[in-house]
């Protein structure tokens, strides 16, 4: 076993050798480095890319504070190493360790992994063999810690369930000291692996995959998924396991963390992040964020603004981001862009404000955030380019009001607006297509007109993965014929002076929508995958077509088969289980509405009976009438 | 220049192992967000895009500590040296120690400029008995003249003699990596010695190595 100090020599023998050397060091201001031996309860926060990408995620930043204002727990950070230092950690056999004690991760109670998306599944593989612990949760048997995923990813936990000893299903504000201190406490009492997992899934939110038992049919869907009998019989009985596992809630936003870690090297967003409000109201069918986050809660605009205060003070930051899934719908926000300028504008601070409406009045609230200076960029994402493709998608803007948008934007001298669209929506024909041509080409003369030959237009388009627990779940991604034709039309079209035309590459766009739709099996595609040289898939330069392909014939299995197919109404989906709240009565009657190209309306104005209120109806009662977007309890709604 | 600030402070400060890995412009962001928790006044340039006004001495390498390195902050308003520690020293990282701050004279050129000389003390992890290392630093000194070649990003490499640029060379003793010495080199525009370069010279190109720089050798003396 290594110790602290025999890490910190091996790392003055590699550290020299590779690139952004800091990433592996620690030592940022507030990080928090607790006495190891007085401290009972070690938790690690795992996120699985590298430190750049992985020191910007508001998840782990929010669960660091949480378990460290624990006087008997500490929480440390470990991160997936870029490829050169992976190279030089196997050759010189360092183990990953954590970056505040530079310990073993393999020493912690608990390894809390990050999984927010797909693109990670195969450097969790990396992390472990790195960490030096088995790959599958059923070859562990007594010392290393439990290890944990949360994230939204684990909303479909099932391509990973074989390296996952517990999903964490919701958010985790509340429970991650719960699962810390039941596991560690369990464990330390002398209790097996099993037995302890077996306390842990009684915690609201947990799910152990190996107590569950899947079967197939012979075409390859689920035939049904079982409680696996060896656990809820004779000496288990004691503990219940639940059939479905509800995502679990915090009633009310906790006040947010505002003592960032301050990196020393340049990280993919260097800045802090504040969450004005979670969830949103608008419904958007493609939009999963958007059905997974529900209820819609805003945090108090004192406490924002007391947190912009604490951010600057406690970290020095240039700049602010206040996140949330559409910030035009926070109800103070003209007051909360007001005051933080009023309050900071001689600091030097720039504040973020993204996912802003196609509407004039947020070209008010950023201009009044940029004070003086010009910003470059306007981004706004209609998604897709006709009225009535907005309405199958529940995304309903009136091309007219965009286009007015637009002229405002450069009017006040914005030289680029960026447009984001998708392409492979439902019913979407050819000419829906043609449509996001002649749009951009319409914003572009906008743009000549009013500011001339510096205006710019930038379109990046992204293909639709119908992801788990939207309405769209059931429905197929379209082929790779039909998005190659699809995008060579775009690439035609928005070619020329003041156009700039981005997009994904469609077979990342495949393994994306084969994972996030996937069953069980495909645990064993990752495994080979990763065997086959897979790893930090979300990296474009990096990401090996080869080796996924080769993994899934060597598995017999089709990522067509997962990602294109249309899945019946009645057919067992994988994630059936896992439910975030919203019933799948509603998300097919959305579907439905979908298909019939109608709108639904904004669920602040009216209950359109998702589902939340009545799995969460007692976390409503707990909380003021207007602390959610949703209806008081006493409304009574009924769903299913 | 002179009405763009009040106070030219001299921080003299430490680092360790935790931040020597930082390369010299992260240290320099880290210094000014330093220096926004502390809330002290820094000075900014003038102009479109106003840049803070922190001069470091010199560059300390990556993979290098210092005990005596030296920074200008300027300020808008003038302070107590003793004030302006103790605000700055909890806006540090940890890694990052101020040992003191004198106000510096403002006609001063640059600190930069001001840099004539660096020493560090340098460990090298080695088998080799204390004569024979000893020996190897005998040779050195005893040539006339070391040429080798700097190579720099994409430009053609640039020959130069590493002699001249080594001023001290003394034996120190072994140490628990292998053995220690002490070396005092030039740094004058266009010929600045590095000890990474004297290590390959003296035959300790990859060799494991802990360099700490000692002092900086400032040419215009402050009282």
């Amino acid at each position: 076993m290594y110790t602290p100090d025999e890490i910190s020599r091996a790392l003055d023998r590699v550290l020299p050798f590779v690139q952004k050397p800091a990433r592996y060091t620690g030592g940022e201001y507030n990080s928090v480095v607790k006495p190891w031996a007085d401290t009972r309860y070690r938790l690690a926060l795992v996120f699985p890319d590298v430190y750049d990408l992985g020191m910007s995620n508001l998840g782990l930043t929010v669960l660091y504070d949480i378990v460290n204002r624990q006087p008997d727990m500490l929480a440390e950070r470990a991160y997936t190493p870029w490829v050169d230092m992976l190279a030089a950690m196997r050759r010189e056999d360092i183990p990953l360790y954590a970056l505040e004690s530079r310990r073993p991760l393999r020493e912690f109670d608990v390894l809390g992994f990050s999984l927010p998306y797909e693109q990670l599944y195969t450097n969790v593989l990396t992390t472990l063999a790195l960490v030096g612990i088995p790959l599958r949760a059923a070859d562990r048997y007594e010392d290393p810690p439990l290890i944990l995923a949360g994230g939204s990813a684990c909303l479909n936990p099932e391509p990973m369930h074989a390296f996952f000893d517990a999903f964490f299903i919701g958010e985790g504000e509340d429970a991650i000291t719960e699962i810390v201190r039941t596991w560690t406490d369990a464990r330390r009492a002398g209790l097996s692996r099993v037995d302890a997992l077996h306390r842990l899934a009684e915690i609201n939110g947990i799910y152990v995959p190996s107590f569950y038992q899947v079967s197939y049919l012979e075409d390859g869907r689920i035939a049904e998924r079982v409680l696996d009998i060896r656990y809820w019989t004779s000496g288990h009985s004691q503990y219940p396991i639940p059939n479905t596992i509800t995502k679990r809630i915090v009633p009310t936003l906790p006040p947010p963390p505002t003592k960032f870690i301050v990196p020393f090297i340049d990280i993919v967003h260097n800045r802090a992040a504040i969450e004005i409000q979670r969830g949103c109201t608008r419904g958007c069918r493609f939009c999963q964020a958007g059905m997974v986050f529900r209820p819609v809660r805003e945090r108090p605009l004192d406490e924002v603004l007391a947190a912009v205060d604490a951010v600057v003070a406690q970290t020095g930051f240039e700049e602010i981001s206040f996140l949330s899934l559409s910030s035009s719908d926070y109800r103070e926000i003209e007051a909360l862009v007001r005051q933080v300028v009023a309050r900071h504008g001689g600091d030097k601070l720039s504040v973020g404000l993204p996912s802003l409406r196609i509407e004039s009045f947020s070209i008010d609230l950023m201009e009044a955030l940029a004070g003086g200076r010009r910003r470059s960029g306007f981004t706004f994402a209609p998604e897709a380019a006709t009225d009535r493709l907005r309405d199958v998608i529940n995304k309903p803007i009136a091309t007219e009001a965009l286009l007015e948008t637009a002229r405002q934007v450069y009017g006040r001298g914005w030289p680029t607006i960026k447009l984001y669209f998708m392409i492979g929506h439902p019913t979407q024909t050819l000419e829906d297509v043609q449509a996001i041509v002649d749009l951009a080409h319409r914003v572009k003369r906008i743009g000549y007109e009013t500011l001339g030959k510096k205006s710019n237009v930038r379109v990046g388009v992204s293909t639709l993965v119908p992801k788990p627990h939207t309405p769209f779940q059931w429905l197929p991604m379209a082929d790779e014929a039909t998005i190659r034709a699809q995008i060579g039309l775009l690439e035609r079209g928005l070619r020329g002076p003041g156009l700039n035309f981005n997009w994904n590459n469609p077979r990342e766009t495949l393994l994306e929508a084969a994972l996030s739709r996937g069953d069980r099996r495909l645990s064993d595609v990752i495994q080979r995958a990763w065997e086959l040289g897979a790893g930090f898939d979300g990296w474009g330069d990096q990401f090996n077509d080869a080796a996924w392909t080769r993994a899934f014939a060597d598995l017999n299995l089709d990522p067509d088969w997962y990602a294109r197919r249309e899945r019946a109404i009645d057919e067992v989906l994988p994630w059936d289980h896992i439910s975030v709240g919203v019933s799948k009565k509603y998300l097919l009657r959305e579907y439905r509405r979908a298909l019939a190209g109608e709108a639904t309306g904004d669920c602040r104005e009216q209950c359109y009976a998702c589902g939340i209120l009545t799995h969460f109806r007692e976390e409503r009662r707990a909380v003021a009438d207007d602390a959610w977007g949703c209806p008081p309890a006493r409304d009574r709604v009924t769903t299913d | 220049m002179s009405e763009t600030y009040t106070q030219r402070m001299r921080v003299t400060y430490a680092t360790d192992d935790t931040v020597k890995y930082v390369g010299h412009l992260d240290m320099a962001r880290t210094w000014e967000r330093a220096i926004r928790r502390a809330r002290l006044p820094l000075a900014y340039t003038q102009g479109f895009h106003p840049q803070p006004r922190i001069q470091f001495a010199a560059a300390l390498p990556v993979g290098f500590t210092g005990q005596a390195e030296v920074v200008d902050v300027f300020l808008n308003e003038e302070l107590a040296p003793d004030d302006f520690l103790a605000r700055l020293t909890p806006a540090l990282p940890s890694g990052i120690r101020p040992i003191a701050a004198v106000p510096a004279p403002r006609e001063a050129p640059s600190l930069q400029s001001q840099v004539s000389g660096t020493r560090y003390r340098v460990e090298v992890e080695t088998p080799e008995p204390d004569a024979v290392f000893r020996a190897r630093l005998d040779a050195f000194l005893a040539r006339s003249e070391v040429w080798r070649e700097r190579r720099r990003g994409k430009k053609a490499a640039n020959r130069y003699d590493l002699r001249p640029l080594v001023q001290v060379l003394a034996y120190v003793g072994p140490c628990a990596l292998g053995q220690v010495f002490d070396v005092t080199m030039l740094a004058e525009p266009g010929a600045t010695g590095r000890p990474d370069e004297l290590l390959a010279e003296l035959g300790y190109e990859a060799a494991p190595r802990r360099v700490v720089r000692l002092e900086l050798t400032l040419s215009v003396r402050e009282k």
